[in-house]
């Protein structure tokens, strides 16, 4: 039970405090520190300025793209089920973790990227550790991008059902529509960006209210399922000015508004956390160290933002000092969001009873898109008080939701095509390299995992946790990749060698307890699945190891400058 | 679709544009600018097409044309992965 008298609001307030100390005292220091930023220095963009991908950007705009790029469903779905451990640990593993852990992996990773002509980690991984290592992340990333793609494509489907919120579907659907409305007008027609956003958000609100009037309830779930494959498939093969750039766009704008407004809702309505601050044992769950660390992902620490950040962002890095703002900041903004829904799923319920409804015990906690559900009836409650009736506040967080889920599904199939076809050229099989074929296989990917099912239900909470422990096996060699660099350069490794230790203790203590479970349950697909990503992991861990061997034998920090400066 | 440098004088509004069009095209800069490269590429073989052996039945409106295409013409053909011209009478470096 919430000892009394803990207010939800006071609680904020300290985690607000102490972002705002971690970036003013901690992050400087980092970048004064451990990585000698400095604004005198030429960044990529300038010493590579190619105005295509090399190009100087605004760090206000970086920064809203990298916050963006990191933010999807997860940091909404990770503390709605980990709240069943009640609000104190997610709360803390949100806050500290994207501290200490997620926000300094995303800022070394752009940190080292940058000092390495914009190179993606993949490519850093494969300077600092070999060949083979870039082969083996490039494989975690091929399983973790199908696997939360699948997971995501079932919880949109489950949205989109009658018994969630069909009236979500109209405007989700308009949403594309006016997407790619909007990206004719800009690219055909050269229409005004200002006036075309704010006609689009006029519009896409006056939809949101037309789908609480006309809900869609036609298809099944399977049904809505195969329509977002299909969706995935288009969305990949098409020129992304068309469909991709203009609904980032739009959906980027959305989430700022949607955070900002469901802040301005808490506050207003003051709540009191209904949920236990530690419920240690709750039945039938698993235990909370280490698995409250693989739910949580994305919110705290999450490998697959160090992609974003090594990749597109380092490249547009105007100066080196703007890498603690983008790289840190964008983390916590990202954090932010995970903090809301620990909030909403903790004190967003109207009564304690309600929410042991829906966090009893692990079983009735396992349906991912019953968590959601948690989310949106929390935020839904705080929205109202900023004016919004409830049934559609319930509607606009959905809708902002799924095109979340579904930005992510586009712009990942997307990128598994990339790996597909990398793989093809790799291998010398042209086909592969065929934008519709290699879309296929990577929707065929996703697919695997959207209907994947364990004794004749959906896998949910077991896929969940597969993709925790692989985004987080991934967080961890980020970290060691920037570690092993630190390492070259002769700087202290306290600040990245203890949360790559957690990371990695935690992923692979939790990888064998599940291992042993599917074992036990004679799941062999899930079985084959867990296991080729443990393996991956060791193997690249090991890989690491043996570079640091090399290092020390011959190592010199110039031999590192020279490498990074003459990689392409 | 560009975007030009705004300074603080030009108001609030005038940087509101500049930031939102940024914002818009920054993230795809590249992807965008390679996708126009593979069509401009597609325009090239047209309009050399002729003298590549491909019959082409709009020739007499694609000769016109060669002129201004040759500033691109060096960096079509090396991207393309040609080394030097791929044509005999047009020579090129």
């Amino acid at each position: 039970m919430s000892p009394p008298g803990i207010s939800p609001i006071a609680v904020t307030l300290l985690a607000l405090a102490a972002y705002w100390l971690a970036y003013r005292f901690y992050a400087a220091h980092l970048a004064r520190r451990l990585f000698e930023l400095d604004d005198a220095r030429p960044t990529p963009a300038h010493a590579l300025r190619d105005d295509t991908d090399y190009v100087p950007a605004n760090r206000y705009v970086l920064f809203g793209h990298q916050f963006a790029s990191i933010t999807g469903l997860s940091p909404m779905l990770g503390p709605a089920i980990a709240v069943i451990w009640g609000w104190l640990p997610a709360l803390l593993w949100v806050v500290l973790g994207a501290i200490f852990v997620g926000a300094v992996q995303d800022f070394s990773a752009l940190a080292v990227s940058i000092r390495a002509r914009g190179m993606s980690i993949g490519k850093v991984t494969e300077s600092l550790v070999g060949q083979r290592a870039k082969t083996l992340f490039h494989l975690l990333i091929f399983f973790l991008i199908a696997l939360a793609m699948g997971v995501f494509v079932h919880i949109v489907a489950t949205l989109f059902s009658p018994d969630f919120y069909p009236e979500s579907v109209l405007p989700t659907l308009a949403l594309m529509v006016i997407a790619v409305g909007m990206g004719l007008a800009i690219h055909r027609l050269g229409w005004s960006l200002r006036a075309l956003t704010a006609g689009a958000l006029g519009t896409l609100l006056l939809l949101v209210w037309a789908g609480t009037q006309y809900p869609v309830v036609g298809p099944s779930l399977a049904q809505w399922k195969w329509l977002l494959l299909a969706y995935a498939f288009a969305a990949s093969v098409l020129p992304v000015w068309l469909l991709l750039q203009p609904r980032d766009y739009t959906n980027s704008l959305l989430l700022y508004l949607g955070v900002a407004a469901m802040y301005a809702g808490f506050f207003l309505t003051n709540p009191s956390f209904v949920a236990p601050a530690v419920n240690p044992s709750p039945a039938g769950a698993p235990a909370m160290f280490p698995f409250a660390f693989i739910v949580i992902a994305c919110g705290a620490a999450s490998g697959f933002h160090a992609l974003v950040s090594s990749g597109t962002s380092a490249k547009q890095l105007d100066r080196e000092g703007d890498a603690r703002f983008v790289g840190y900041g964008a983390m916590l903004g990202e954090s932010l969001l995970g903090l809301m829904a620990v909030l909403a799923c903790t004190a967003g319920f109207v009564s304690r009873e309600a929410w042991l409804a829906r966090y009893e015990s692990w079983q009735t906690a396992d349906s991912l898109g019953g968590n959601i559900a948690a989310f949106i009836s929390g935020t839904t409650h705080f929205l109202s008080a900023v004016g919004f009736s409830a049934g559609l506040a319930s509607a606009a967080v959905t809708v902002l939701i799924v095109s979340f889920a579904l930005t992510s599904i586009d712009s990942a199939t997307r990128l598994l095509r990339y790996n597909v076809a990398e793989v093809g050229g790799t291998l010398g099989v042209a086909p592969l390299q065929n934008k519709y074929i290699a879309s296929a296989i990577a929707v065929a990917a996703i697919w695997f995992f959207a209907f994947f099912q364990v004794g004749g239900e959906y896998a949910g909470l077991v896929l969940w946790q597969l993709f925790g422990t692989t985004n987080q096996v991934l967080a961890a060699l980020a970290l060691l990749a920037v570690t092993v660099y630190l390492l070259r350069r002769g700087k202290p490794l306290i600040y990245t060698l203890p949360p790559m230790l957690l990371m990695l203790v935690s992923t692979l203590s939790a990888m064998v307890t599940n291992l042993a479970e599917f074992w036990r349950a004679g799941e062999w697909i899930l079985l084959l699945t867990g296991g080729s990503i443990f393996v991956l992991a060791v193997w690249l861990t090991g890989e690491a190891w043996l570079a640091v061997r090399r290092f020390r034998r011959r190592g010199a920090v110039e031999a590192l400058e020279v490498q990074f400066a003459q990689e392409p | 679709m560009t975007s030009e440098r705004v300074t603080a004088k030009e108001g609030p509004w005038a940087q509101l544009r500049e930031l939102l069009t940024e914002f818009y095209v920054a993230p795809y800069r590249g992807a965008v600018a390679r996708a126009r490269r593979d069509e401009d590429d597609l325009f090239m073989l047209f309009v050399y097409a002729e003298m590549m052996g491909v019959p082409n039945p709009a020739t007499y409106y694609t000769l016109e044309l060669q002129p201004l295409l040759l500033e691109r013409f060096h960096e079509w053909h090396t991207r393309i992965g040609m080394e030097h011209s791929p044509l005999d009478h047009f020579r090129c470096c």
